[in-house]
C-alpha cells in the first residue's frame, strides 16, 4: 500500500528522481573508477572498465523508473506524448478528424442539452413527478387539427372538484387555478400583468417556500379578505426588488378585464404579501402574480369550469386516480351530465396547449384523464426533440465512420512504423494501447471543440426557438422551458461519454486490425490487402445514413417553404398592431368610445393609410364559434353542426388587414349603431352554408333565442387562416362592432375579452407609427401605454417559429452529413486510386485510354453511391412517418423529395470522385511501373 | 533479453541480500554493496552493477532502507543506504521465509531425484 502510494508519487516526479539517480550513478562510476585505478589500470582503461561494470545507464534508468512508478500510467504518459508528436506531424489529418468529431459531438451535446433541460430534468418543484393536470375527456365530441388523436378536453367542473378533493384517496392535494390578466399602474405607466387566481391548496401542493413574505393563508380564499397578492420574482423586480414591497398595495384596472379576470375586482387595493423565488412560474411561464380564488359553485347550478392540478398520493398512478375520480363523479350525478349548456361558446385563448372547449351541447360519457404536468408542458415538442436527437445521432455515426475510414487509411500507411515497433519488442497489447491512445486523444480534442460548438449551438437553438412569447398568439409557438435550456453538467458528462465512446468505436477497428502485423505481408505488396472493401462498405453505410437525414431535411424544408408561402388571406406587410393599456376601468361602451376616438385621431397621422380596431386579430387564438341561424322565408333555420367564427371589427378592419371583398361590399361608415344590421361573411361560410345560392341579401340571425337580431349579408370576404397557417380557413363572419349589443340582458359576449386590438396600415416604419400611437393614447389617458406591439409580419413569422426551427436544424445536420459523406467518398476513392497506381499503369501501358481509366474509377464510385442511396432511401421510407406530425402540405413519402435527394447525392458524389478519377487518368505508366 | 530474465529470477533474493549486507556491514553506497556481492559470490561479473538500483528504490519505497548523501573516506560524494528499524524486522521475516522456502524447494528437488 505504502509502496503503491510512493509509486504514484514517483510517477509524477520523474524529472527529480532521474536527476537524483544520475548523480548517484555518477558517484558510483567514480568509485568504480577509483577501485580499478587502485588495482593498477590506466585512467582511460579504468573508466571503460567502470562503465562496463556498471552497465548501460539508460537501461538502469528504465529499470529504475519501472520500479519507482506505476508502469501503465507511465506508459500512458509516453503513449500520449508519442500520440501528440504523431498527430502534430500530420496536421491536415488531425484537423480533419478533430473537426469532424467536433461537429458530431457538438451537435449531439447541444441537442442533448435541450432534451435534458426540457424533457428529462424534473420541473423545479419538490417531487414534481407526482404533479398531474386533470382533464375531462369527452369522447364523441372530438375536435382536432387532423394531427394526432382527436379529443375534446375540458377543465374540471368546480362542483366535482370539491367532491373529489374531499373524497379522493389517490390524490394528496387538488388545486384549481384560472388565468387572470389585468393592468397595474406602476410609476405612472399602465403595465399588463398575467397571473392566476388559485385555490387554497395551490401553494401547499407545490411545496415551494416563498423568497420573501408568505403565501396565502387558508382563510384568505374567503371573499372579502382575499385582497392579497403574491408576486413572481421578475414582477417583483418591476416593483424595485426589495423587501419593502411587502404590505404595499396595488389596484388592478381593467380595460382588459373581461374574459380572463372574473376573479379580480378592479379598482380595489390588493396587499402584496409575498414573493416567489426566481424560476417559479406555475402553472405557466407567463405567471407574474397569484391571487386567492376559492372554487365556488355557480348560483344557478351551471358547471363552472376551472383548470385543475393535483398531487398524486404515495403509490397512486394517474390511471388509478382517474378511475377513482370517475367513480366519485358517477356517485355524485346519478346520470352522467353532459355538456355545459353554454350559449356563448366563446373559448379563451388556451393558456395550455389544449384545444379550447367550444360551443354546443355534446354527448358521450366524459372520463377523467390525468396527465403528468411535465408531459403536458413538454408533450407538444417531445416528438420533434426525439427526431432531432436521432438526427444528430446519425451525424455522429457518420462522423465516426468517416474518421474510422481515415484512420484505416492512415494506419495502413503506418504499417511499416508499426512493424518496426513490433520488431523492437512492443507486444500486441502495447500496440493496441498506443493506437487506442491516439484515437482517444483525437476524440478528446474533438470533444473539447465539440463542447465549444455545443455552447454556440444552444445559443442558436434558443435564438431559433424564441418567440414573441405572447399567450394570445397561442402557446403552440412558445417553446416550453426555453429559459431553462443550457449546457449543464449532465450535458458535459454526456459530451465526455460520447467522446470516449466514439474514440473507442472508430479507434478499435483499425487498432485490432493492425496490432497483429503480418510481418511477412510487409515485405510483399500491401495493395493486396482487403482494406479497400472495408472502406467501400463503410462509405455505403455513410451515404445511406446521410441520405436518410437529407430526405428528412428535404421534407421539413419543403414543408416549411410551403407553410411560409401559403396565402394567409390577408396582406401582412406594412401593418402594425398593438393594444392600449389604460389606468382606468372603462365599461364596454366606454371602451368602444375610446377605441373610436383613438382610431379617428390615428387616421390623422399623415403616413397612416387606414386604421382599425377589433376584438381580435388574425392568428390571435380567440375562437368565437357560434351556431349559424338563417332566416329562410318566415322560418328560422339553425344549421346543425355548422358553427361559424364571429369577428367583431371596426369598419376599416378588412381594408387595413388587406382582406379582399370578393362579392358585394364591405362594412362602411354608414353601418353604425342603430342602423340596419349588416354582416360580411367569408368565402368558406358562403361555400358551406350558401352553396348554390347567392349569399348577399340573405339574413343571418345573431343572439340567443328571444333576442335575435337580423343581419343582412352585404358582402363576401376572402378566407383568412385565422388559427394558424397550417389550418384550413374556417367559416367566419364579420360584424361591425358598433352594432354588437352590450346590454347584459341580452347575455351578449364581452366586446373586448382581452382588450381591443388595433391595426394600422402605414407607409412609415413601425417605430414611428408606434410612437405616434403612444402619443395619441397619452392624450386620451395620461397613464396609457402600448403593449404587444408587433407588425403582422412578425406575428405571421412567430406562428411558424417551430417549423422554421426544425427545418433549419435538421437542414444544418443534413448539410453536415452530406459534406462528411462526400468527403468520406472522396477519401476512399483517392486512396484506392493511390493504391492501384501500378495496376492503372499496367492498363495504360497495355493500351487503355484515359477515358477507360476514368470510367473505371467513376464506375466504382457510382456503384458505392448507388448502393448507399438505395439503402438510404429504403431506410428513409420506413422512418419518415415519424415526421408526419411535423409536415404541412406533403406526405412523408413525398416522391419529389426522395427523387431530389437521390439526384443531389448522385451529383455530389460524382463531383467528389471526379478529382481522383482525373488523377487516375493522368497516371504515367513509366513512373507507375518504375515504382516497383 | 536473457539479462532481464536473470535479474527477474534474482529480484526477490537481491532485496534480501541487500538488506542482509546493510544489516551486517552498516551503511553502504551502491558501489560498496556491489563490491560486497561480488566478494561473496566470488564471481566478479555476476551482475550488472546498474541493476542494483531498482532493488534500492523498492527497498526505500517500502521504508526498509533510507538513503542520504555523505562523503567517502576518499572525500567523494556518495549516497549511503542504511537499514531502518522496519527494515530489520522485514529482514528477520524474509530470512525466515527464505529458509522455509529453500528447505521446501530443496526437499522437493531431492525427492524428485
Amino acid at each position: 500500500m505504502r509502496r503503491l502510494l510512493a509509486r504514484l508519487i514517483g510517477t509524477a516526479r520523474h524529472a527529480r528522481a532521474d536527476a537524483e539517480l544520475e548523480r548517484e550513478m555518477a558517484a558510483h562510476l567514480a568509485l568504480l573508477e577509483d577501485g580499478f585505478r587502485r588495482r593498477g589500470l590506466a585512467a582511460a582503461d579504468a573508466r571503460a572498465a567502470a562503465q562496463r561494470a556498471l552497465g548501460s545507464a539508460a537501461y538502469a534508468r528504465d529499470l529504475h523508473r519501472d520500479a519507482r512508478s506505476v508502469a501503465c500510467l507511465d506508459d500512458l504518459g509516453r503513449d500520449l506524448r508519442y500520440a501528440l508528436r504523431t498527430l502534430r506531424r500530420a496536421p491536415g489529418f488531425t484537423f480533419v478528424v478533430v473537426m469532424t468529431l467536433a461537429l458530431g459531438i457538438g451537435a449531439n451535446t447541444a441537442i442533448f442539452s435541450v432534451v435534458h433541460s426540457v424533457l428529462i430534468r424534473p420541473l423545479p418543484y419538490p417531487d414534481s413527478a407526482r404533479l398531474v393536470r386533470v382533464w375531462e375527456n369527452v369522447p364523441g365530441a372530438e375536435i382536432g387539427n387532423g394531427k394526432g388523436p382527436n379529443r375534446r378536453y375540458a377543465a374540471m367542473d368546480v362542483a366535482d372538484l370539491l367532491a373529489v378533493s374531499e373524497r379522493s384517496r389517490a390524490l394528496a392535494n387538488v388545486a384549481a387555478f384560472s388565468f387572470a390578466r389585468a393592468t397595474i399602474t406602476i410609476d405612472g405607466d399602465a403595465t399588463r400583468m398575467d397571473g392566476f387566481g388559485v385555490s387554497p391548496g395551490f401553494f401547499p401542493m407545490l411545496g415551494v417556500a416563498p423568497l420573501v413574505g408568505r403565501t396565502f393563508a387558508p382563510e384568505e380564499s374567503i371573499a372579502g379578505v382575499d385582497r392579497v397578492l403574491v408576486l413572481a420574482y421578475d414582477a417583483w423586480q418591476r416593483f424595485g426588488g426589495d423587501a419593502r414591497v411587502l404590505g404595499r398595495t396595488v389596484a388592478f384596472t381593467g380595460n382588459s378585464l373581461g374574459w380572463f379576470s372574473d376573479g379580480i375586482v378592479p379598482e380595489v387595493p390588493y396587499t402584496i404579501v409575498g414573493v416567489m423565488p426566481p424560476g417559479f412560474h406555475f402553472p405557466y411561464d407567463n405567471a407574474q402574480f397569484w391571487i386567492p380564488r376559492a372554487p365556488a359553485r355557480s348560483p344557478d347550478g351551471r358547471p363552472v369550469r376551472r383548470e385543475t392540478v393535483a398531487r398524486l398520493a404515495d403509490g397512486a398512478t394517474p390511471t388509478l386516480a382517474a378511475a377513482e375520480m370517475d367513480a366519485i363523479r358517477r356517485d355524485l350525478h346519478n346520470t352522467a351530465t353532459v355538456g355545459d349548456g353554454l350559449y356563448w361558446g366563446t373559448a379563451p385563448p388556451p393558456p395550455s396547449s389544449i384545444q379550447p372547449s367550444s360551443t354546443s351541447m355534446v354527448g358521450g360519457r366524459p372520463r377523467y384523464e390525468l396527465i403528468p404536468v411535465q408531459d403536458e408542458l413538454t408533450g407538444p415538442v417531445q416528438p420533434a426533440l426525439l427526431v432531432l436527437m436521432a438526427a444528430v445521432g446519425v451525424v455522429l455515426l457518420i462522423a465516426c465512420v468517416n474518421v474510422a475510414n481515415l484512420l484505416l487509411a492512415r494506419t495502413a500507411s503506418r504499417q511499416r512504423e508499426i512493424a518496426v515497433r513490433a520488431a523492437i519488442g512492443a507486444g500486441p497489447g502495447r500496440l493496441v494501447r498506443q493506437l487506442i491512445t491516439e484515437s482517444l486523444l483525437l476524440a478528446g480534442l474533438g470533444g473539447v471543440f465539440g463542447i465549444a460548438l455545443a455552447f454556440g449551438g444552444v445559443r442558436l437553438f434558443r435564438l431559433l426557438a424564441t418567440t414573441l412569447g405572447r399567450s394570445d398568439l397561442g402557446l403552440a409557438s412558445v417553446f416550453p422551458r426555453l429559459s431553462e435550456v443550457s449546457v449543464d453538467a449532465a450535458a458535459l458528462g454526456y459530451a465526455l461519454a460520447i467522446s470516449i465512446a466514439t474514440g473507442l468505436v472508430f479507434g478499435l477497428a483499425p487498432a485490432l486490425r493492425h496490432a497483429r502485423p503480418r510481418h511477412a505481408a510487409l515485405l510483399r505488396d500491401l495493395s493486396a490487402s482487403p482494406r479497400s472493401t472495408i472502406g467501400g462498405s463503410l462509405v455505403v453505410v455513410e451515404i445511406a445514413l446521410a441520405t436518410v437525414l437529407l430526405v428528412g431535411a428535404g421534407l421539413l424544408i419543403t414543408s416549411f417553404v410551403k407553410l411560409a408561402t401559403v396565402d394567409p388571406g390577408f396582406e401582412p406587410t406594412h401593418v402594425l398592431t398593438f393594444q392600449v393599456l389604460q389606468s382606468t376601468s372603462p365599461r364596454p361602451e366606454e371602451q368602444r368610445v375610446f377605441a373610436e376616438t383613438f382610431v379617428e385621431r390615428l387616421r390623422g397621422v399623415p403616413e397612416v393609410q387606414s386604421a382599425a380596431y377589433g376584438r381580435q386579430l388574425p392568428l390571435v387564438q380567440l375562437q368565437d364559434s357560434l351556431t349559424v341561424t338563417l332566416r329562410r322565408g318566415d322560418v328560422d333555420v339553425t344549421l346543425a353542426g355548422e358553427g361559424a367564427d364571429v369577428r367583431f371589427v371596426s369598419r376599416d378592419y378588412l381594408k387595413t388587414m388587406g382582406i379582399p371583398i370578393v362579392a358585394g361590399r364591405g362594412l362602411t361608415e354608414a353601418d353604425g349603431e342603430g342602423r340596419p344590421g349588416v354582416v360580411v361573411i367569408n368565402d368558406a361560410l358562403a361555400r358551406r352554408s350558401f352553396a348554390g345560392s347567392t349569399p348577399v341579401g340573405q339574413i343571418i340571425l345573431f343572439g340567443p333565442q328571444g333576442h335575435r337580431v337580423p343581419l343582412e349579408i352585404v358582402g363576401v370576404a376572402g378566407n383568412v387562416r385565422q388559427f394558424g397557417l397550417d389550418r384550413a380557413p374556417e367559416p367566419q363572419y364579420f360584424m361591425d362592432i358598433r352594432q354588437v349589443p352590450t346590454d347584459p340582458a341580452l347575455r351578449a359576449p364581452p366586446l373586448f375579452p382581452v382588450g381591443a386590438y388595433y391595426s394600422v396600415r402605414a407607409t412609415a416604419d413601425a417605430g414611428a407609427i408606434a410612437a405616434a400611437a403612444r402619443a395619441i393614447a397619452r392624450q386620451l389617458d395620461p397613464h396609457a401605454t402600448l403593449t404587444d406591439v408587433a407588425t403582422m409580419e412578425q406575428i405571421v413569422s412567430n406562428s411558424i417559429t417551430r417549423p422554421r426551427m426544425y427545418a433549419v436544424l435538421v437542414g444544418v445536420f443534413a448539410a453536415v452529413a452530406l459534406a462528411l459523406a462526400v468527403i468520406g467518398l472522396y477519401g476512399v476513392m483517392a486512396y484506392s486510386v493511390a493504391q492501384r497506381t501500378r495496376e492503372i499503369g499496367v492498363r495504360v501501358a497495355l493500351g487503355a485510354e484515359r477515358r477507360d481509366v476514368m470510367r473505371l474509377v467513376l464506375r466504382r464510385s457510382l456503384l458505392l453511391t448507388a448502393a448507399g442511396i438505395a439503402l438510404g432511401v429504403a431506410f428513409a421510407a420506413g422512418l419518415t412517418r415519424y415526421l408526419e406530425s411535423m409536415l404541412f402540405g406533403l406526405r412523408p413519402l413525398d416522391a419529389a423529395t426522395f427523387a431530389g435527394v437521390a439526384a443531389m447525392f448522385a451529383a455530389a458524389a460524382t463531383l467528389a470522385s471526379y478529382v481522383p478519377a482525373r488523377r487516375a487518368a493522368s497516371v504515367d505508366p513509366l513512373v507507375a511501373l518504375r515504382e516497383e | 533479453m536473457s539479462l532481464v530474465e536473470r535479474i527477474e529470477i534474482l529480484q526477490g533474493t537481491l532485496d534480501l541480500i541487500v538488506l542482509r549486507a546493510l544489516a551486517t556491514m552498516g551503511p553502504q553506497h551502491a558501489y560498496g554493496l556491489a563490491a560486497r556481492l561480488e566478494q561473496v559470490a566470488e564471481h566478479p561479473l555476476m551482475l550488472n552493477q546498474g541493476t542494483l538500483y531498482p532493488a534500492l528504490v523498492r527497498l526505500e519505497q517500502n521504508g526498509w532502507i533510507k538513503g542520504s548523501w555523505q562523503k567517502t573516506e576518499n572525500n567523494r560524494d556518495a549516497k549511503y543506504y542504511a537499514i531502518t528499524r522496519a527494515g530489520t524486522r522485514a529482514l528477520e521475516k524474509q530470512t525466515d521465509r527464505w529458509h522455509r522456502l529453500a528447505g521446501l524447494v530443496n526437499k522437493l528437488l531431492v525427492d524428485e531425484q
